[in-house]
Formats: structure tokens, sequence, C-alpha cells
């Protein structure tokens, strides 16, 4: 168990072999290169154990990844990746053609999706891919497509654990840049989003997240054009990937602008920066699903204003190497006044254009970033997903565990010395604590800038360590401090002159703390296993319960509703539920929906909500004008299954109420609070979502019966059904499936 | 051999019983009729109907059975056995009758109807609660009101449209406006001489109409033979009160319920009402004989756009043009045929949530029917919907799901003349760097 | 004001003259480019934006040329090497501005149609 986790940390102890006058230096990453290749004899070993460290990490990346394919079985995880992995069905079998053009008319029924405009090619794409390459070219023809699309998590993850690498080698050094390896590669936050199986955006967005920023950096520091070229392609994968993507749109900005500030202006900077913008905003203009919001929306507007400033920066800089020094003060007074005037008159343009839109232009989901409260008075959908809620503290130390503690102390290393590379991590690192703290989902973008700065911060104390413990140093500077990590490095920052009269620790102390660095990686290492096997790899697909002697009951309810549906309904079908189940339903079941995950039209799922909240007739009166044949519930009541529908339906009414007037909150509500036992409100009662979950259920666990998620006793044990007609429930009651009636073919008289 | 021979017998019946299960439209065509008489009808009161009747049934291939209410009644009598229908359509003059083959008559001839099977139902003042709950079954609710707290129930009055001053024969002119489907015109120009109960359509019924109404000084009286006060009365009083209603059921199975037994009798038969003719004309309609309709052939193909003409693509695009077919068949019992059908007000509609798109059917000239539209601008799941509802004539509702998608991304104009100026920019920029590496290189 | 302006100009223009000519040529190319993205801004005000893929293609292959060459003159210019940068000898840095060039033209291309 120790052996591959040791060898990250082994890598770090080497270090001082050939990392001897870097530290405390102002020299930038090239100096440091040449330093490295100036000792290259001596690093014959340390190169080796630098690869094959390397490797490791990559394939730890890959191996903590696969538990839910050992504890579960090979499929596909959660709702959003079904409609992904049936997208991917698609373009391998049809062509990317078919795929680039594919019109959805089996959901959002009457409505259709124009799939190829609205979604993110770049999984897809990637998958599909890598398919045709094992197959064409490997001729590996056994691998299906559901196997690529289990897998391109774990992959991907080894990928971005490599570039995380890159990325923190080209800012501090090869030992940091490992330790912030081998942190991505194991952190939580990240395997929750790319364990194999969750085929989703975020497992290779990732990746090109931090392969941008490694370009990126890289360009910047070197100015070559090349580069620059590198890192919009970067950038363009990124893009095409993930609506993330507006973080670094708007991160690389604000970096830019923070090196202007601190006056680090020079050609390389803006050789890098303005590459990435125009090449980067032509590139996205490509996709459709963003096409002209490159241009138009409040998200990309930073890039181009500090575009604009950093002009006027290099103007200035010319006109003062080239004029005299009283005309360049001329100038500048010119200078100044006449841009200031002609920003002002282009904000006052930018202004008005904004003004345009009520909410200026940002889209709903950057505005419910940046106003935590805007969601919830505006767009119950945002607010109703479970992800977009704000995260506790305990999520924050479970998912980043030791990185969220070094994250600190990383932060302060970056600024001795503040080079480009570290400012940018500084930035970054501070951007994501605040967005993550709105949205738990965005803990994905913190958890990478964490495990850098974590592993710079964890590279500096092992490399003090490390080289006190080798220098045989009589000196007992710091006899007298206390025997733990803080003080050494309160004692490193004292030291802050010649390299030589840092690290001057007694040798005892200094092997206690390499020691205690040990046990602290590896017990973050064993925490993040763990909860990689037992919190992260559950399916939300199939449940699992423990049976009383310790064995495993599964719970497979939702794929027998599916394949009920999909065998004995007719293919053209539709199916009526809550949007949460839209993707899989039309990904397993093969039937038309009304409403899915993609949530893009509010008035359609308001309908939905509508009717699921009003009383039998009318809802059966609105099913039948949206040509519904099948509704289905989800109903935890039997087994105690807790996100069912009857918990999400407060939910319904605020969206349905929402768009339509005649629903309204307060009449669900029952005495004191929402409930469902005999205080419950009559209006809720007479709801068809009340209904159709508790038909014949009174009959099963008897009158005086529990449901076991409520636990209370029933407000109405005589469920009637006169426009609906059970068709089929589940063997633990969770879906329950029920038929559409026709019209009467007579009308009676009264 | 003779086991052969029966499980023979026995695999024929069995493949034609099975055949018989019956398709709505085709099941009034050969047909077997059973009229029940009861009290206020024999044979004698009621010859001429039976007469016409039979020679109808004979001259287009089917079979009439005429049988006493008692004899209908008993359990003996083969009407419905293990859910199958020994006749094809109903004509009971039994006012009285309260069990059918066995069972009680509103349930087995209700099931009978929606079956796709026809009734003609026939009330008058003495009729039975059977048949009063018989005709709530299909939408029609009789007047009730007993004379003296006996049973029989009280006539329809009119002090004004009266036959020789006798108030209860009323001479009715309130013809529904039906286009001949039901009533020809030849029936409607005399008066209908009419005596019983008045009966009356819900307001939204949409299944039911009444093909004779009363005249407005018409009502149904009280047991003391005023017009009632009391709620919910106001529906049996002057036009509301319904004297001959006709019902198409959704599956297109026809009723005709009449509260009087005695406009259909001999004596009713003179030169100067219309009873016969309009006798002829309502069982004419509920037997199938008329105005029975079906649709065949929807077809759709595109015209114009992107794509093959003629043919019908898997999806089509906003803005093509699509010719949409179909033809629609009038059963005509004289030659026993299918014929084209006549009328020029079929429609389509092209329908996504609400219609977007409504076109009237032109004729070609071999009578199908012929409309041309244009995809509209906005993509969706869209369905043609042709959506026949006359009175008199069977429903027609037939539903297509035709998905329209947008333009591809290569469908797009290109090489727009408004753009030449972008395009002449970007080349001169191509050639401007050619330009500029030549001036690099090649200068020293 | 205005003398202000035009002793700078005066200024500007004797310091300019000494600048070496590839510079020059370089920075003729420059102003080309961002004439050309002021006209069609000019043109799209004027004639609407309908084709605005075209405008916008067309736009940023200008402005976007004009960068690079901006960029390419800060790189071989000899008063931008005090310092401890190191700058390519002008074939490694025409050949990268070279790849970039091409790369937008590609991607400028494929958008405007």
């Amino acid at each position: 168990m120790a052996g591959g986790k040791g060898k990250s940390s082994s890598g770090g102890r080497d270090h001082p072999v050939r990392a001897e006058p870097q530290h405390g230096s102002s020299k930038t990453s090239n100096q440091e290169k040449a330093q490295v290749t100036g000792n290259e004899s001596q690093s014959g070993i340390a190169s080796t154990i630098e690869t094959v460290s390397l490797v490791l990490i990559a394939a730890v990346a890959f191996a903590i990844r696969l538990f839910s394919i050992v504890k579960y079985e090979s499929v596909i995880h959660e709702f959003d990746p079904y409609f992904n992995y049936r997208v991917t069905q698609l373009a391998s079998e049809k062509g990317v053609d078919a795929f680039w053009n594919f019109f959805d008319d089996r959901t959002w029924y009457p409505l259709g999706r124009v799939v190829g405009g609205t979604i993110y090619p770049g999984l897809t794409l990637t998958a599909t891919w890598i398919h045709w390459f094992l197959k064409a070219a490997l001729k590996l023809h056994p691998v299906e497509v559901k196997d690529v699309c289990v897998m391109i998590g774990p992959l991907f993850s080894s990928f971005t654990a490599i570039s995380t690498y890159l990325m923190v080698r080209q800012i501090k050094g090869r030992g940091a840049g490992l330790l912030a390896a081998s942190f991505v590669a194991t952190i939580p936050s990240y395997i929750s989003r790319s364990v194999a199986g969750s085929y989703d955006n975020e497992s290779v967005a990732i990746f090109a997240l931090t392969n941008t920023f490694y370009l990126y950096l890289k360009s910047i520091d070197t100015g070559s054009m090349f580069w620059g070229v590198a890192a919009s392609l970067s950038y363009f994968y990124m893009v095409s990937s993930w609506g993330g993507y507006t973080f670094i749109i708007n991160l690389i900005p604000i970096h830019a602008l923070a090196l202007l500030i601190i006056d680090k202006f020079n050609w390389k900077l803006y050789t890098g920066y303005s590459m990435f913008i125009v090449n980067g905003t032509v590139l996205a203009m490509v996709l459709p699903v963003i096409g002209f919001n490159a241009v138009e929306t409040s998200e990309h507007f930073s890039g181009f204003f500090v575009l604009a400033l950093m002009n006027g920066v290099a103007l200035v800089k010319y006109l003062k190497r080239t004029l005299t020094r009283e005309a360049y003060k001329k100038a500048f007074r010119l200078f100044v006044t006449t841009s200031v005037a002609v920003m002002g008159v282009v904000s006052l343009a930018v202004i008005t254009f904004a003004m345009t839109s009520p909410t200026l232009r940002w889209s709903g989901r950057s505005l419910s970033l940046l106003d935590p409260t805007y969601a919830s008075k505006y767009i119950p959908i945002i607010a109703s997903v479970s992800e977009h809620q704000a995260p506790s503290w305990s999520s924050f130390v479970n998912d980043l565990r030791l990185a969220i503690i070094l994250m600190a102390s990383g932060i302060v290393s970056c600024f001795r010395p503040l080079t480009a590379g570290s400012l940018f991590l500084v930035i970054w690192g501070v951007l994501s604590v605040y967005f993550s703290a709105v949205m738990v989902r965005l803990m994905l973008v913190l958890a990478p800038a964490a495990c850098c700065l974590a592993g710079i911060a964890m590279s500096d104390l092992l490399e003090v360590l490390c080289r006190s413990y080798h220098l045989a140093q009589p000196k007992p500077e710091d006899a007298g401090r206390k025997e733990d990590g803080q003080a050494r490095r309160r004692g490193r920052r004292r030291n802050s002159g010649s390299s030589q009269q840092r690290g001057t620790i007694p040798r005892p102390l200094a092997l206690l703390g390499i020691s205690g660095a040990i046990f602290a990686l590896s017990y973050h290492l064993f925490h993040c296993s763990f909860l990689g096997g037992e919190g992260y790899s559950s399916p939300s697909i199939i449940l699992q319960s423990r049976t009383r002697d310790g064995g495993v009951y599964i719970f497979d309810d939702y794929r027998e509703g599916y394949s009920w549906l999909r065998e004995n309904t007719d293919y053209d079908a539709k199916v009526a539920s809550w949007w949460d189940y839209g993707y899989q339903t039309t990904a397993m079941a093969d039937r038309t929906v009304l409403v899915d995950n993609n949530t893009w039209n509010n008035t359609h799922i308001a309908t939905v909500g509508r009717a699921m909240a009003s009383p039998e007739e009318s809802a059966w009166k609105q099913f039948r004008a949206l040509d519904v044949d099948y509704v289905f519930v989800i109903f935890g009541g039997l087994v105690g299954y807790s996100s069912d529908d009857i918990n999400k339906f407060l939910w319904m009414v605020r969206i349905g109420g929402g768009v339509y007037g005649d629903i309204k909150e307060r009449d669900y509500i029952g005495e004191g609070y929402y409930r469902i036992d005999e205080k419950a409100s009559p209006v809720m009662l007479n709801t068809l979502m009340y209904k159709l979950s508790y038909y014949r259920f009174a009959e099963t666990v008897g009158r005086d019966g529990q449901d076991r998620v409520r636990n209370t006793k029933f407000g109405n044990p005589d469920v009637k059904l006169t426009y609906f007609r059970e068709a089929f429930t589940s063997k633990h009651w969770m879906i329950r499936i029920y038929e559409v009636l026709e019209e009467p073919l007579l009308e009676q008289a009264h | 051999m003779g086991i052969m021979l029966v499980l023979m017998l026995v695999l024929v019946c069995g493949q034609s019983v099975i055949a018989a299960v019956p398709d709505p439209t085709s099941l009034h065509q050969a047909r077997k009729t059973l009229v029940v008489l009861g009290a206020g009808a024999t044979e004698k009161t009621h010859s001429g109907l039976l007469a016409s009747l039979r020679t109808r049934s004979d001259g287009h291939g089917g079979t009439m059975e005429v049988v006493k209410s008692k004899e209908a009644a008993a359990k003996s009598f083969h009407f419905r056995k293990w859910d199958r229908w020994s006749y094809d359509s109903l004509v009971l003059l039994a006012p009285d009758l309260t069990h059918l083959g066995g069972e009680k008559l509103a349930g087995v001839v209700n099931d009978f109807v929606l079956s796709g099977r026809s009734v003609m139902l026939t009330g008058s003042d003495e009729m039975s609660s059977e048949v009063r709950d018989l005709a709530k079954l299909l939408g029609v609710s009789f007047h009730e009101s007993f004379v003296d707290g006996g049973s029989k129930n009280t006539r329809v009055l009119d002090f004004f449209q009266n036959d020789g001053g006798h108030a209860e024969q009323i001479l009715a002119t309130g013809y529904a406006d039906d286009a001949g489907a039901i009533l020809s015109d030849a029936a409607k120009k005399k008066p209908l001489l009419w005596s019983g109960v008045g009966s009356s359509l819900g307001d939204d019924n949409p299944l039911a109409a009444g093909a004779v109404r009363a005249h407005s000084t018409s009502f149904c009286p009280t047991r003391k033979g005023f017009m009632s006060k009391k709620k919910g009365m106001g529906r049996f009083v002057g036009a509301q009160i319904s004297l001959v209603s006709v019902v198409q059921a959704r599956n297109n199975a026809r009723a005709v319920v009449t509260g009087s037994i005695d406009m259909l009798s001999d004596a009713s038969r003179r030169p100067e009402t219309s009873n016969a003719a309009v006798c002829e004309d309502l069982t004419d309609w509920v037997l199938g004989y008329k105005s029975l309709l079906r649709q065949r052939d929807f077809s759709h193909a595109l015209v114009e756009g992107q794509g093959v003409p003629g043919q019908t693509q898997e999806v089509y695009r906003i803005k093509d043009k699509l010719r949409v077919t179909t033809r629609v068949e009038e059963w005509s019992a004289a030659k026993q045929a299918w014929l084209p059908f006549g009328r020029e007000d079929l429609q389509v509609e092209f329908t996504m949530l609400d219609p977007h798109l409504r076109k009237t059917f032109s004729k070609d000239l071999q009578g199908t029917y012929v409309a041309d539209v244009t995809a509209p601008d906005v993509y969706g799941v869209f369905k043609f919907v042709v959506d026949y509802n006359r009175v008199g004539y069977s429903y027609i509702h037939f539903e297509e799901q035709v998905p329209i998608r947008p333009y591809r991304h290569d469908e797009y104009e290109r090489f727009i003349v408004a753009a030449y100026p972008y395009y002449a920019s970007i080349f001169s920029t191509m050639g401007a760097f050619f330009l500029f590496g030549l001036s690099v290189l090649y200068t020293k | 004001m205005f003398k202000d302006v035009m002793e700078i100009a005066g200024v500007f223009t004797r310091e300019y003259s000494k600048t070496p000519k590839l510079l020059k040529i370089t920075d003729c190319f420059i102003l080309y480019a961002v004439t050309l993205a002021a006209l069609q801004y000019a043109y799209m005000c004027a004639f609407g934006s309908f084709p605005y893929n075209a405008f916008l293609g067309g736009f940023f292959c200008s402005v976007g040329f004009a960068i690079l060459t901006v960029c390419f003159r800060m790189q071989i210019d000899p008063s931008q090497r005090e310092g401890a940068n190191k700058t390519g000898n002008l074939e490694r840095v025409f050949a990268d501005y070279c790849v970039a060039c091409v790369f937008l033209f590609f991607i400028a291309i494929s958008y405007v149609g």
C-alpha cells in the first residue's frame, strides 16, 4: 500500500542533489533550466527517478479512479453522462457530420433540440476519435464506444497530472512539479468528477485547463509566437469542452492586468497575451454553441479591455524610448488625456450596449456566480440544482484535505520570488476560492490551484528539511524553536538572505520533519483513496445498501423501469417525468421525453411542473395537449430513498409558479411546513404527484403504515385514479410508470 | 376422418370468427340487423318501417331478424356470447325492455356501442328505467316526470305547432342544418309528426347533436301540466328540447335516440308529414348506409428544398415546400363500394402545440385531396393533423409526426455580395504578409 | 496644446528617422493592417452587420496580423535587446511569425465562409 505513494515523496528527498543555490534567487525558469542542464552529469539518477515518479503518478491517477468498475460494473454514471454517451454513439456510428448537424426530435417534445448548436463538442469528438483510432489504427475491435467513454476520465486525469507537473515545473522547479502532480492525481474533488464512468465535460476540461495554463505561461516566459499558437489551440480545446472556459478568459486578463500594475510589462507578455486573446476569440467563435457570444457577452469583455490597455502601455513605452525626455513628458500628458477621453467614449458605448440587456449582457449562470443570491430570486431552476448550493466547511476539508491546509503557505511561497507564473497561481487560487464558496460544483476549479500551491509549499518545506539533513550544519541557529513544521518555515522566512544561511536546522530535527512530512503525505493519500473508493465511485443509477450480515444489496430499479419502457411501449411513445431523468430516459429507455437535464427552456419545464402540481383531471388535459402517453414518478417511500419526486415537489411548484400565476407555493404547504400526512394541505393531497406516488401504497404497507422517507402517516390513504392507469411499478417501488388514458368513447349525460 | 372434419371445421370457424373482429367502418357494410319489437310497436303498426328496413337489408347484402321483446329478453337469446356479438346493429322499438339476452339492457347495449356497433333507441311515455339509463350513457337525458305518481311520463306539449289542436301531437320543423349528412333536403321540407317524451343534450357534449329540435313554443310539462320552475329543468323548454338526437361515438359508432315510438309508426306516415322520409333517412344513417367516410393513404413529399423532390425525406428542413395528399372515401350502399368523397371542406393543419398552418385541400382529377404547404420558419417536431368533424359524417382524425430541422451548417448562404470587402481585406492581408516576408528576408 | 502636439510630432519624426530600415518597413505593414481594420469597422457601421461572421473574420484577421507584426517588431528591435532577455536571430523569429500568421489566416478563412 505504501509502495506507490512513497515514491512521490522520495522524489523530493533527492532534491538537494542538484538544486542547491536555487531557492531565494530571482532567476527566471530559463536560468533555472540552465542551472539544471549545467548539472546534467549529476542528475542522471535524478532525472531517471523523476521520469519514473511521473509515470507512477500518472498510473496512480488512472488506477485510483477505477474503484467503481471494480465495485459495481463498467457503466455510465449519473444523469448528464447518459446524454453525452448517446451523442457519442451517434457520432461514432454516423460520423462527425451527422453529429454536428444533429437535430434531436426525441427530446423536448415538441420543440426538439438542436444538439449540434447547443453542445460543447470537445468531449464527444475526443471519445469518437479515440475510438476510431483504436479501431482503425490499432485494430482493437472488441473495444466499444462505451468502454472508451467509461475510461476517458481516468485517462485524461493522468494527462492532467502530467500537464500540472509541466506547469509547476515551469513556475518553480521539478520537485514542486512532481508534488503538485501527485496532489492533482489523487485529490478527491477531482476524482469525484472524473471517476471511471463519469463521462462528463469536466473529465476532459480540467486537462484542457491545466494544459492551457501551462502553454500560456510558457508563451509568456519565452515570448515565442509558436507557443502562443499552441496556447491558443489548447484554449480552443478548452472552450470546446466546458462552459467553465469563461473562468480562463477572465483569469488571464486579470493576471495580465496585475502584471501591468506591478510594472512587469515586457514584450514577451505582450506577445503571449495578445496572441492568446485574438486567436482564442476567433477560435471560440467557430464553435456554434458560442458563436457571436464571444464578442457580445460581458464574460469576454475583460480580455479586450486589457488588450487595449496593454497596447496603450506598449505604445507609451515605445514613445518613451523614442522621444526625448521633455517631449516624452508632454506627449505622455497628452496621450493620457486623449486615451482617457477615448476610453471614456468607448466604455460609454460598451456600457450602453451592455444595458440593452436586463442582465447587463452577463449570462444567467455567470450572474448567479457573481451574485450568489441572484439565482434564488430570478431563476429557480439554477437554484434548484443540488450542485449549485454553497458548500459547507466539511466539504472543503473532505475534498481537499492536505491541499487546502498547505495552500496558504503556498501563496506566501509564490511571493518569493514573484514571477509572472507564481503571480498567476496566486490569483488563480484566490479567485477560485471565492467561486468555490458560491457553488459546490466549482470546487473542481479550486482543486488544481490548491494542488499546485500545496505542491510548491510542500516542496519548499521538504527542500529545507532535506538540505539541512544533508548538510551537516553544526550551527543550531534555531535550537530554541518548537519542533514542528511551522517553526521551520518561520525560520526559513527569516533567513531570506543568501541561500547558504538557510536550512540551518539540526539533523535530528530535520529527520523528524521529513518523517512528519512523509506521514502527512501518506495520510493524505490514504484519505484520498478511501474517499475515492467509498464516497465518489457510486453510479447514482445503481444504489446499494448493506444487509445485516455485511453483504451488499443492490437496488437496480432505475434500469428496471427504463428497460420496461423500452420493451413495452411504442417507439414513438412520449414519456413525461421531471427533468432530472430526461437524459437517462432518452439514452436507456430510448423514448421521446418532454424535458431533460439540459434545462434550456424554462417555460416547458414549468409546464410539466404545473401539470404535476394540478388535480388529476386538469393534469390529464394538460398532458393530452402535449401528446403524452406515459408519465412516471420516482417514489422512495417503500425503501427510504430520499431523492424522490415528493421531496423535489416544492421545486416543481416554484418553477411552475415562476411562469404560471395560478400555482402558488403557499397552497401546497400544510400546517407549519411542507408535509404529506393528515395535516397536509388539501390542495397537496389532490395533486397528480401525490396520487401517482401513493396509489395503492396504503394497500401494501397497511393503512397505519408509514412512508419510510417522510416517516409520517398518510394524508390520504385511498387514492383513486380515473384518467391514468398504472402500467408498471418496479421491485422496490422506486419508479412508477402510469399510462395516460385516451378520451372516453362516449360522453355521458348528467 | 370425422375427427379431421371436426377439426377442420373448428379451425375454419375459429379463423372466420377471428377474422370477424370489426373494423368500425367496415362493420356497417355486411350486417346482421336485429329489430326488437315491444310495447307500442307491432308488426302491424310499424309495418312500413319494417318493410323498408327489410328491403334495404336484402338489397345491400345483409340479414335482418325481428324478435319480440319477451323473446329477446330471455337468457337463451344469443345477443352476446363470451365477447362475441351475434348482431352488428340493433333497432330497439321496445321502450319497456329491461333485459337483452339475459343481461341488463343499459350495460349490454353500452358495450355494444363501445365495440363500434350502432343502435337506434326509441323511448315512450312508458319507457323502462333501463332505457332511460342507456340513453344517459349515450349522452341523452330524457325528461322525467310521472303523471299522477304512476309510471307514465308526461309528453312534450306544444299548444301552437301541433296537429289538429292536440297539444301532444307536435309538428316539428326544427331540423338541424347538417348539409344532408343525416336528413335529406326532401325530408326537411315537411314537418315531422312527433309525440313522446322530450330529451336534452349536454351543452358540452361534442358527440351528440339534435337532428330535430322542438319549436320555442314546446315544453316538457310537470305532472300537473305546467312548465317546471325547478332549477336545472330549464333545458327542457323550447328549442333546447331535442326530439330526435344523433350521437356518434369517438370510434364512429352511431346511435339515434328519440322519445317517440309513434313517430316511426304507419299512422304518422301521412302525405303532409315527412315521417316516412325522416325514418328512412335516420335508419339509413344509423345503419351505416350513408355518410360513412374513411381516410386512406396519407402521404407527404418534398416539392422543393434540400433533398430529392418528390420523395418523403427522413427529416424535412425549415422553409421546405411539401405536398400533402390523402384520399377520403364515402361508402355507397347502392353500389356497395367506396367512392371518392365529394365535399371540398377538408383541411390539414401543421401543428406544434398550436397550429402554425392551416390549409384547405383541393381535389385533383382522381378525387385525391392535395395541398401544398411551406414548412414554417420555426424548427421543431410538428405533426400533420387532418381533423374532420361535421355533424353526421364519420370523424376523421389523423396525425402524422414530421420533424422539421434547422439549416445544416453548410446550408447557409455563401459568397454573399455584401461581404466582399471582408473577403478582399483578408486576401489583401495575406498578400501583405507575403510581401512583408519577402522584404524582411531579402533586405539587408 | 496644438503647439505641443506639433512639437512632439517634430521630435518624433526626428527620432523616428533614426530607426533601422527593417523596422520602418515593419511599421508600414502594421499601419496598413490597422487602417484595414478601421475601414472594415467603418464599412460595418455604414452598411449594417449582415454577414456578421464575415465582418468578424475580416476584422480579427487584420487586427491579428497587426498584432503579430508588432510582436515580430518587438522581437527584432535592437533597442529592446537590453536586459537579460535573449531575442532569437532574425530567421528563427521570422519562422515563428510565419507559423503564427498562417495559423491566423487559416482560422480567419474558415470562419469567414
